[in-house]
């Protein structure tokens, strides 16, 4: 049984996690450069913290700086660069660096996307858009199963927010990722952000959503703040990670909290840096969260 | 439509000018329903995505060329930059390299000659700072060498270095840029040959002025010319050269990898 699930209820160990890099509680935020002194200096009350792999490939002040704070937290590491979904496969060098850091810093979890960023030879910088379909099906398939063999490890794949639709989709988003997991073995990291932002864009109901995904899947949620940008007499939810998680987003965790139970649930936030204090009340928001649906189960169940 | 063609197509859309985001094919268009938002809408989202995030990439990068000539003609160069040379890997904060070369090539640049070189001492400051990591000479890992071999060492210099020589003051251009108020503005009217050792010895990144002779020695441990043949050439450019002076100058500045 592991730490969390001692401190925190839940019948389960944290999913996904080799059971010697489990963490003692359930949140964390990103670490982002700005933060790093003042994390080292006063350690803040986090369980652990998310870094991109590709900012740590180079060697240098970022790496130093990792050590130093690896010596204090648990670290998850959250890859932006693989691109799953292109339809090539995962680029060996890629591969290498990240399993490099694998094997220095021990992430608890490690994960990517279900997008695609790269086409040939070019990287687009973005998390973008793919149909749902059995030709991207399979493809993610083989790109994740290269990095699992890769790595020795399973990883997560997250939702992802899109701002086109595809006409000729064959699945919803939750099918394609429950098929993901099952034919790979791999596990969901369930961005709660993400599933609003969709439902918004694309019009499906998120409760639908957290409720198909199969539950025993999700190894980690995130939670970040969106935009509302106008477009003609619409709008359409931008997934910019520079702002504060919104309420209704607040919400919709609660409610995944409820289905799904304590998983380790992270705060994003990418752009416009906020005081590090932001962010660990925002962490701090999300385990209240975990606390109260917590013990309203174990006073149901005592009851 | 196959996956390949669809991020092939959408690649190409991305990497063209935002008025030109409709000029897609119409297989490709009709991918995608449309609803309450039009498709242009839609992919200027992800337009601006992609070329903004490279544009902060290459601003965060050039922050000097950004000084020199101001947000708005940096972020319109930079553009252009972007849409001929996507970057080749998911590593962005190494993105950037030729936007030196391109420079030159950049007509609304041709007036300001000196920009290249500014252009190439950022990206050296900026291959430094993310070069990998490696070990310094020991300052007396030569004397343990037998001396019969010693001309035959090679010594390399650290994966961090870049040797600059530029017919423009770039460190006081630097200075300038950095803090205008204390730092004289820069003569650009005249010739004075800067040469620049830009290396990261641990984990602040150096900028070292050298002479002539020093260039040329530095120059040819970089290209992997053994010790003795590198003294005897650069003695052969110039005569004064002092060896011992130079080996215990950049064993103090760490210029050189363990053997």
């Amino acid at each position: 049984m592991s730490k969390l699930a001692t401190s925190h209820d839940v019948s389960r160990a944290v999913p996904f996690c080799p059971p010697d890099l489990s963490i003692d509680d359930p949140v964390g935020i990103g670490l982002r450069s700005p933060h790093y002194q003042e994390i080292i200096d006063q350690p803040p009350h986090l369980g652990w913290l998310e870094v991109h792999p590709e900012n740590y490939f180079g060697g240098g002040m970022h790496r130093h700086y990792l050590k130093q704070i690896r010596q204090d937290f648990p670290i998850s590491m959250h890859g932006v660069g693989l691109s799953l979904g292109s339809d090539q496969p995962v680029d060996e060098q890629h591969l290498r660096q990240f399993k490099e850091l694998i094997d220095i810093f021990e992430p608890f979890v490690i994960s990517d996307h279900v997008s695609w960023s790269a086409s040939g030879n070019a990287h687009l910088n973005d998390l973008l858009p793919l149909p749902y379909t059995q030709e991207t099906l399979n493809r993610l398939c083989e790109n994740i199963d290269r990095t699992q063999s890769y790595f020795g490890r399973k990883i997560l794949v997250e939702n992802p927010s899109t701002y086109l639709a595809f006409n000729d989709n064959e699945m919803p988003e939750y099918e394609l990722l429950n098929a993901l997991c099952e034919k790979t073995g791999c596990g969901l990291l369930l961005d709660i952000n993400n599933i609003y932002v969709q439902s918004h864009n694309h019009g499906i109901d998120p409760i639908e959503y957290i409720d198909n995904v199969k539950h025993e899947n999700v190894g980690e949620m995130h939670l970040a703040g969106h935009i509302v940008k106008k477009a003609g007499e619409h709008t359409i939810l931008i997934d910019s990670h520079n702002q504060l998680v919104r309420n209704e987003v607040w919400d919709l965790y609660e409610y995944a909290v409820k289905r799904i139970g304590s998983i380790p649930t992270l705060i994003e936030w990418d752009q416009d840096f906020p005081p590090l204090e932001t962010l660990v009340e925002e962490a701090g928001r999300a385990r209240s969260i975990i606390e109260r649906v917590t013990a309203g189960k174990q006073s149901h169940e005592a009851g | 439509m196959k996956l390949a063609k669809f991020q092939k197509q959408f690649k190409e859309t991305m990497f063209r000018p935002v008025r030109e985001i409709q000029e897609c094919e119409d297989d490709f268009k009709a991918l995608f329903s449309e609803g309450d938002i039009s498709l242009e809408e839609r992919l200027k989202v992800y337009h601006n995505n992609v070329v903004g995030s490279l544009s902060e990439v290459l601003r965060v990068t050039f922050p000097l060329l950004e000084n020199l000539v101001g947000e708005d003609f940096l972020r319109a160069m930079s553009r252009d930059f972007i849409f001929e040379n996507p970057p080749t890997s998911a590593c962005v904060h190494m993105y950037g390299a030729g936007f030196d070369d391109f420079i030159k090539t950049y007509d609304p640049a041709k007036s300001l000659p000196y920009l290249v070189d500014v252009a190439t001492l950022e990206l050296a400051l900026n291959t430094a700072y993310y070069a990998s990591d490696d070990i310094a000479l020991a300052p007396d890992a030569l004397a343990q060498v037998p001396p019969e071999t010693l001309g035959d060492v090679v010594l390399n210099l650290r994966s961090s270095t870049t040797l600059i020589a530029s017919p423009y003051p770039l460190e006081s251009i630097r200075s300038f840029c950095l803090d205008a108020d204390n730092n004289p503005a820069p003569d650009l009217t005249e010739e004075h040959t800067c040469r620049l050792l830009i290396v990261r010895p641990a984990l602040e990144v150096s900028i070292i002025s050298l002479s002539e002779d020093e260039f040329e020695m530095l120059r040819l441990l970089q290209d992997k010319v053994p010790l003795g043949t590198a003294v005897e050439k650069t003695m052969d450019a110039f005569p004064t050269f002092d060896f011992t002076a130079f080996l215990q100058k950049h064993t103090v500045l760490e210029s050189f990898t363990s053997l």
